[in-house]
């Protein structure tokens, strides 16, 4: 608690000194009537001055939210001696926001506790800790002020509002286990893949009798079995380009998570790589667990700077299983990433680059030389997306402001009419 | 806006009172007390720190003519009092535009309570004036004496609560964080 003296103690009392001396120094017992009121009130406040005694109680009532969302952080507050005029000021860290006034102002009467919630908005995903609040006590006569700030100590985690997702891109490949992908081998399965000659060890019931009557011998159905598909989502984390609001690592975590979730649900195994000035990263799972991991990993993404240049080989083999398919989200900005998405199709991955687009954080030219720039820039981002499509990579720009689900049937386009190309 | 309003009152008819009675001084008087209007209305916008020099010139013109020209000794309790009315004001209005208050009514016994205390303090002051006193040298000291005592007992207080700061078991005990 720290007690200081607010500038109207120093200012009456000055004035208090002033009309004293200048009355004893012109003997005019008037100006000892002007400064008679200043010095009743400061001898009143200073000897009417409390100890203040403030007991404070903070939850939340929730410890998860989703952006956007409005939460309530409930205060109990408890004052033995009573206060005149107390100020609350949350502090709040840069993704919450006020969702009323910044200071609230309450009068406590003695020994009678007073229930208040403060509203809050949670504008960005990542993990908070929520609770630090500046408490000014102020006196009756305004002349002092106690003043202390409560350390955060309330967790709230704000997750990404994350578009939901009807279709996929289908991988190339799926892996030996069971899933909701058919696969492209043939086996045991509900999707009729060919007819092919009986051998010795077909189950009967297996046979196609109907081809087997008009060829005079016996034929099997052949199946495409259900499998699931080991998905790895790459996030460029080593540059971003942003505004006050909103920046590409924003988009890049909002993409992954709604793209994580219905891979999961699907039954498939995803993994996380957070290839950025820290490399981080999750092995492929399955399951809930492993949608809780997604999600807290993403909270932690952020975009740390730095020198060192990085390649894919940091990365352990078995957070790229073979025949997995990766998923790129990336902003094309650091020649590190650029590179290893290189790599990784280099070493024959299925893959596929959603360009988080940097353009719309750029403002417009001021003057031709600016307008030049834009355009070679423009222009060198799309040499850049035609050198991967050359390498079989479909690439799509995602707007802001452009739905997920577009960019998505974009890459499911390009894949349906290029084929597959291996490099 | 009320509070902001009858400050800009308050501080106006205490400017105009001895611009009024000035006479011959009144370009001095008048050139004072819009300096001090000015200083309200930039205290009023923010500016606090200007406050007290706002208030000081408004006394300040009130002195110069009741010196110059012997003012009624009645009127001085009554502009003591208007210049702490004026200042509570101000703070108020810089309080409420800092932070609505939802009982910001409670003010208004509070400035009248203050203003009739002040003008209490002034009539006392006044009265006191009528009361036989020694002459000369002696009048002079008791006089020092007097003015000495009053600005001793606050500025005592002053110390005791503000010189020292506030120990650790008195803030554990003033203001406890308990999540």
């Amino acid at each position: 608690v720290r007690r200081s003296a607010l500038p109207k103690l120093r200012a009456y009392s000055a004035l208090a000194a002033v009309s004293l001396f200048a009355a004893v120094v012109l003997g005019r017992p008037e100006l000892v009537a002007l400064a008679a009121p200043f010095a009743l009130f400061l001898a009143l406040s200073v000897a009417l001055l409390p100890a203040h005694d403030l007991t404070v109680e903070l939850v939340a009532d929730r410890e998860r939210a989703i952006e956007g969302d409005a939460l309530d952080l409930g205060l109990r507050l408890v004052s033995e001696n009573g206060i005149e005029r107390l100020e609350l000021q949350p502090s709040l860290p840069p993704g919450l926001e006020h969702g009323g006034p910044r200071i609230r102002v309450l009068h406590l009467r003695p020994g009678s506790a007073c229930e208040l919630e403060l509203p809050l908005r949670c504008r960005r995903w990542g993990g908070y800790a929520l609770g630090a609040l500046e408490v000014r006590a102020f006196d009756r006569f305004g002349i002092a002020v106690d003043e202390h700030a409560l350390e955060p100590s309330l967790a709230l985690r704000v997750y990404p509002s994350a578009e939901r997702l009807q279709r996929l891109v289908r991988p190339l490949e799926t892996q030996p286990y069971a899933g909701n992908l058919v696969a492209r081998t043939k086996g045991d399965g509900i999707e009729f893949a060919d007819v092919r000659a009986f051998t010795p060890g077909d189950r009967v019931r297996r046979v196609n009798w109907r081809v087997s009557a008009r060829r005079g011998a016996l034929y099997v159905n052949e199946s495409h079995p259900e499998r699931n598909a080991d998905v790895v989502l790459f996030l460029d984390t080593l540059a971003e380009a942003s505004r006050s609001d909103e920046s590409t690592l924003d988009r890049t975590v909002r993409a992954a998570m709604a793209i994580a979730g219905p891979y999961l649900d699907a039954r498939n195994r995803v993994g996380l790589i957070d290839f950025g000035g820290m490399v981080r990263w999750l092995t492929p799972a399955s399951g809930t667990t492993q949608s809780h991991r997604i999600v807290e990993a993403l909270l932690e993404s952020q975009v740390a700077f730095s020198y060192v240049w990085r390649r894919t080989d940091v990365l352990p083999p078995r957070t790229l299983p073979p025949q997995s398919l990766v998923l790129a989200l990336s902003p094309l900005l650091d020649e590190r990433g650029l590179d290893a998405l290189v790599d990784l199709r280099g070493r024959g991955f299925d893959m596929a680059i959603l360009d988080i687009s940097p353009l719309g954080y750029v403002g417009p030219a001021r003057d031709d030389e600016e307008e030049l720039a834009l355009r070679l820039w423009r222009l060198s981002r799309g040499a850049l997306r035609y050198r991967y499509e050359r390498m079989g990579v479909p690439v799509v720009e995602w707007h802001e402001g452009m739905p997920l689900a577009a960019a998505i049937e974009e890459v499911r386009s390009f894949r349906r009419h290029a084929g597959r190309l291996r490099v | 806006l009320s509070a902001t309003v009858g400050a800009l009152a308050v501080g106006l008819a205490l400017g105009c009172y001895p611009l009024l009675r000035a006479g011959t001084l009144a370009p001095l008087v008048g050139a004072l007390a819009t300096v001090a209007v000015m200083l309200l209305g930039t205290a009023l916008l923010g500016l606090v720190g200007s406050l007290p020099w706002a208030l000081g010139l408004l006394g300040l013109s009130y002195a110069i003519v009741d010196v110059s020209r012997g003012e009624p000794v009645a009127a001085a309790p009554f502009v003591g009092a208007g210049l702490l009315l004026t200042g509570e004001l101000v703070y108020a209005a810089r309080e409420l535009a800092r932070a609505s208050d939802p009982k910001a009514d409670r003010r208004l016994p509070w400035l009248a309570g203050i203003t009739l205390a002040g003008l209490s303090a002034g009539f006392v002051t006044v009265e006191a004036i009528g009361v036989a006193s020694p002459t000369g040298l002696s009048a002079e000291i008791l006089a020092v004496a007097a003015s000495a005592s009053l600005l001793a007992l606050p500025a005592a207080l002053i110390r005791t609560r503000f010189g020292r700061g506030v120990n650790r078991d008195d803030a554990e005990r003033t203001v406890r964080g308990r999540r």
